[in-house]
């Protein structure tokens, strides 16, 4: 059966979440580009010139939709909830009340549950994936003994697998066997059990140190508001974690907070969570003007330029496998998306495709997206190297 | 002497005892089982304990009589006397500790008595006539060598060296001048860091050098901060790289497709998903063999199998993945590259070292046999702190190679023939580690710097090369880029075997600051002062000792006392190396101790006269 997607919208709400926010940055950036190497793991480079003879030329690069200016330790820093927690505790930043404890000890989290009072939230301390995995609203002991035994179960990671987190620490640990022959993570995995607190959630959207775009919602709620009236002491928290954090260029902040227009006291306010994901994809239909704000600001490119705005391009897959169901299922992609494909070259034996394709922006770059990252195509290509025509 | 880890666990010592008479020489050994944690730091003190009644035994002069009667009670007793580093202060009332230590010397002063009883029975049995047993010596090195992992005892040769002669295509080539090995007086300051991994150790020195206050969190963990300005570290992964260039350089794929259209020379290959092997195999016969095959985000060699000649051997190698801990990864096929195995450190766009790493080997003397060569070898990989704990280690691998020579231990090698004792340059496996950066040819550094300037965010990278001849330019010799790595591991440049050392962590760092506009203000590594607060389960669980004990070893001045219930606070003075090293281990602490944080700042003392455990 024939499918046809005719808007950007569309698309982006058929894509895993965690491909979104790397789909937002290449609209952006594809267009304005000479060149662009889209490469496994949602990695993606954007040259703004054609290479010159003797120059080695230098692209902008991205993972995840994660722009490469934050800097690699600052990153995992924000993966590890007990080292940003240590850090800002040690700045005198209100954190939410929390302890991690390993598989060795099953017990003491019952008992620190039950000190801090049900409900809780329980996440693993060191995010290995582009999820934010976290259990909330858990409100007895039998059901946070039962999820953190289910927690522990192991997940493996391919290279290919989209959940795995690039830049994360190289987990290479030994599986874990139980009497039932399930694989359960080592014991020395540690998961973190926090309070969870009574109140609304506080985004903030910092870059370069700055509060750039301000966000607040009742837990119940899915959509996110603006904060009209941020007072200036969130302001000037938001700054004073962005200065602990020194190196992430682009950092959300989540906050428990009781009113974002009331001053932040002793009491009324805690930070979660923090992310290199700023998560614009969330935003992208409710506050659409605010998000292209951002996002011009994280990717840089051309602002102003129009998505239905028509494109031509050449593209070059590599690593493919079988060339006419490549050939069959990349006409019909690109079909569904109103784009007109000329096939040039398809050499199954060194996996080499390249084709050409004229059509509105959001459709190429949809498109090249989509086969960079092996999303809802059987024939997945290791990489998509994109040259714009004119 | 011999520390191993005994696949039944019995035995973790094994002592080998030769004592001359006027005529002849008579060799014996006893093994035993002290301190079974390893990487505790109790077991160093009982392998220190070893060490120092070997050396209290070698050069013994003993009684002719009381030895042919088996009668060195008293002297036996004084051999095995616990050393003060083995107590430890450990008071009577301490009982399971002192328990612990009397079982441990009685052990071994038992099995000594037991060893000159048997010296006197044999003695007296080849006096009466009886024929000595038949190659003892031989069956002992034997077991040393298919048993040992350290080995403390040598015999005396002169120092092993290192002369780079490559083949290209065939033909031999002209050597380079031989090196002879290095040794570093870091190596007894390190002691306190045990097994621990020395890469963050060496970052932080560095920012303590530049007077960088650090917060250690965790064992590869620290942040470092000075006037307002702060760095995160994890492990060797530095301010220095972003985080788009890690996930580019830890998967192989994507940086070959990265660099490939960029004219760098990659071997020929390509990713398949988990399971495509008849596709692999099509694949593996289009490029033609030898082949490659290993996991797409691989690391420490995990899964890897080189140089693959035929379908046969191709599809042992995907057992090999399979089986291995990435056998569930997507997998690369490429094109098999001949050459040594070199790692260049890039940093800030330039060349800082470019190590060679070199399969295990000795070189013959014409003396010594090849256990004896491997004996010395070691003694010199002990001045290494890099390669301290890791000799080389007789195992069937080694039996491989020696048998394709056709050598067993006990062969004499000619003067000057390299002994090669393994297939792998891994240094864990006995590698050795050579600086070559002086005579690299300048085509081959531009590459690398080249290779690694494409590569957006990446200050700092390690670049692996397989090099026919470093000596020659591009083009006249078989040279591919294996992999970049950005979060490479500084040791091997810091502290080579061979060659010249270059302090990569220390360049890293200025190269840091640099970026950030920071003047470069390094202390006098001799005279560093810093207060120490631990935090965590540190108190009542012997930290001040041990504390006290590394920092005396160290030569540092000071104090160290309890500050609160869950806070330990020391003041050390003395040399950065000393000063860094304890700081470092101090997250680890004594085996009871559960520190959670150590901060570390410098501060203006003045000078303490050695040092003090305040109670």
């Amino acid at each position: 059966m024939d499918v046809r997607i005719d808007s950007f919208g569309a698309l982006l709400d058929s894509l895993p979440s965690i491909t979104k926010e790397g789909l937002l940055i290449h609209a952006q950036r594809l267009p304005a580009s000479a060149r662009t190497l889209l490469l496994p793991r949602q990695l993606a480079y954007y040259y703004d010139h054609p290479a010159r003879d003797g120059e080695i030329p230098q692209p902008t690069g991205f993972v995840c939709g994660v722009s490469g200016r934050n800097l690699l330790p600052a990153v995992n820093f924000c993966q590890d909830i007990r080292a940003w927690r240590a850090r800002l505790e040690r700045h005198g930043i209100k954190v939410v009340s929390a302890a991690s404890f390993s598989g060795r000890s099953q017990r003491d989290h019952l008992r620190y549950a039950k000190k801090l009072g049900y409900p809780v939230v329980l996440k693993p301390v060191i995010r290995n994936t582009l999820y934010e995995e976290f259990i909330t609203d858990i409100k007895s002991e039998d059901e946070l003994e039962f999820l953190f035994r289910k927690s522990r179960e192991l997940k493996k990671n391919k290279a290919s697998d989209l959940a795995a987190s690039p830049y994360a620490m190289t987990r290479l640990s030994e599986d874990h066997v139980d009497e039932h022959g399930r694989h359960y993570l080592p014991l020395s995995v540690r998961y973190m059990l926090e309070k969870q607190l009574e109140g609304r959630q506080l985004r903030l959207m910092m870059a370069e140190g700055q509060v750039v775009a301000a966000f607040h919602k009742h837990p119940q709620d899915e959509l996110w508001q603006i904060v009209e009236t941020l007072h200036e002491s969130y302001r000037v928290l938001g700054e004073k974690v962005a200065g602990v954090m020194q190196g992430m260029a682009y950092l959300r902040i989540d906050l428990i907070v009781d009113d974002p227009s009331i001053e932040a006291q002793e009491g009324n306010h805690a930070v979660i969570a923090l992310s290199e994901h700023l998560k614009c994809y969330k935003l992208y239909y409710d506050h659409p003007a605010l998000t292209q704000q951002l996002l011009e600001r994280v990717a840089g490119g051309s602002p102003g330029r129009s998505l239905d705005a028509p494109m031509r391009f050449a593209a070059v897959l590599a690593g493919i496998s079988h060339g006419q169901r490549l050939e069959s299922e990349l006409m019909r992609t690109g079909r569904a998306m109103g784009l007109d494909l000329t096939l040039e070259e398809l050499d199954e034996v060194t996996g080499r495709v390249r084709f050409q394709a004229v059509g509105p922006a959001w459709a190429g770059c949809a498109l090249t997206w989509v086969y960079a990252n092996g999303l809802g195509i059987e024939e997945v290509p290791t990489s998509v190297d994109i040259q714009m025509d004119g | 002497m011999a520390d191993e880890q005994s696949t039944r666990g019995e035995v973790n010592y094994y002592l080998k005892v030769t004592i001359g008479t006027q005529d002849r020489e008579i060799t014996g050994a006893v093994e035993g089982l002290v301190g079974q944690r390893p990487g505790k730091p109790m077991t160093s003190r009982y392998w220190e304990y070893l060490e120092t009644v070997a050396t209290r035994l070698m050069g013994s002069q003993l009684d002719a009589e009381a030895l042919a009667n088996g009668r060195l009670g008293p002297q036996v007793k004084a051999w095995v006397e616990p050393t003060a580093e083995l107590i430890d202060d450990a008071r009577p009332l301490d009982l399971r500790q002192w328990a612990k230590i009397q079982r441990a010397v009685s052990s071994i002063h038992k099995a000594l008595k037991q060893l000159f009883i048997d010296f006197a029975r044999r003695m007296k049995g080849e006096a009466r006539g009886a024929p000595p047993a038949a190659s003892e010596d031989e069956a002992l090195v034997e077991a040393l060598f298919t048993r040992a992992e350290q080995v403390l005892y040598l015999p005396e040769g002169e120092p092993p060296t290192y002369t780079y002669q490559p083949r290209l295509q065939g033909v031999l080539q002209a050597p380079s001048p031989p090196l002879h090995p290095n040794a570093f007086d870091d190596t007894p300051l390190m002691l306190p860091l045990g097994t621990m991994d020395a890469k963050s150790h060496l970052m932080e020195r560095e920012c303590l050098r530049q007077g960088f206050n650090v917060l250690r969190t965790g064992k590869g963990v620290f942040t470092a901060d000075k006037a307002g300005q702060r760095f995160y570290f994890k492990l060797s992964r530095s301010p220095l790289v972003s985080v788009d260039a890690i996930a580019l350089c830890t998967h192989k794929e994507a940086t070959r497709e990265f660099l490939a259209p960029l004219g760098f020379p990659v071997p020929r290959g390509r990713m398949f998903p988990s399971g495509g092997y008849d596709n692999a195999t099509r694949y593996a016969n289009l490029i033609g063999y030898p082949v490659v095959v290993k996991p797409a985000t691989g690391v420490r060699g995990i899964g890897v199998v080189p140089n693959i000649r035929s379908d046969e051997e191709l599809r042992s190698a995907f057992h090999v993945l399979e089986t291995s801990k990435l056998g569930h990864d997507d997998f690369i096929v490429e094109k098999h590259i001949f050459g040594e195995d070199y790692r260049i450190m890039v940093i800030g766009g330039k060349v800082r070292a470019a190590t060679l790493r070199a399969p295990a080997s000795v070189t013959g003397d014409g003396k010594h046999t090849v256990a004896e060569l491997i004996l010395i070898k070691n003694r010199y990989r002990q001045k290494i702190p890099h390669l301290k704990s890791r000799p080389i280690v007789y195992t069937e691998s080694t039996q491989y190679q020696l048998d394709k020579l056709g050598y067993t231990l006990h062969s004499v090698p000619p003067l000057g023939e390299r002994v090669n004792l393994s297939g792998s340059c891994n240094l864990s496996q006995g590698g050795d580690s050579v600086n070559v950066h002086h005579e690299m040819h300048p085509s081959i550094i531009k590459l690398a710097e080249d290779a690694v300037k494409a590569v957006p965010g990446l200050d700092y990278c390690g670049i692996d090369f397989l090099i026919e001849d470093h000596r020659k330019p591009v083009g006249e010799t078989d040279i591919g880029i294996c992999e970049l790595n950005a979060h490479a591991a500084i040791g091997t440049a810091c502290y080579p075997m061979f060659g010249d050392a270059v302090n990569v962590p220390r360049q890293a760092i200025e190269e840091i600051l640099h970026n950030h506009d920071m003047p470069l203000a390094p202390l006098d590594d001799d005279r560093i002062t810093v207060k120490v607060r631990v935090r965590g389960k540190v108190t009542g669980v012997g930290f001040r000792k041990w504390v006290a004990r590394h920092a005396r070893k160290g030569g540092l001045n000071g104090y160290v006392k309890n500050r609160d219930r869950r806070t330990v606070e020391a003041v050390l003075q003395g040399s950065l190396v000393a000063i860094s090293s304890l700081t470092t281990a101090c997250i680890r602490g004594p085996s009871e101790a559960l520190p959670t944080s150590v901060r570390v700042m410098h501060v203006n003392e003045s000078l303490h006269d050695g040092f003090t455990l305040i109670r």
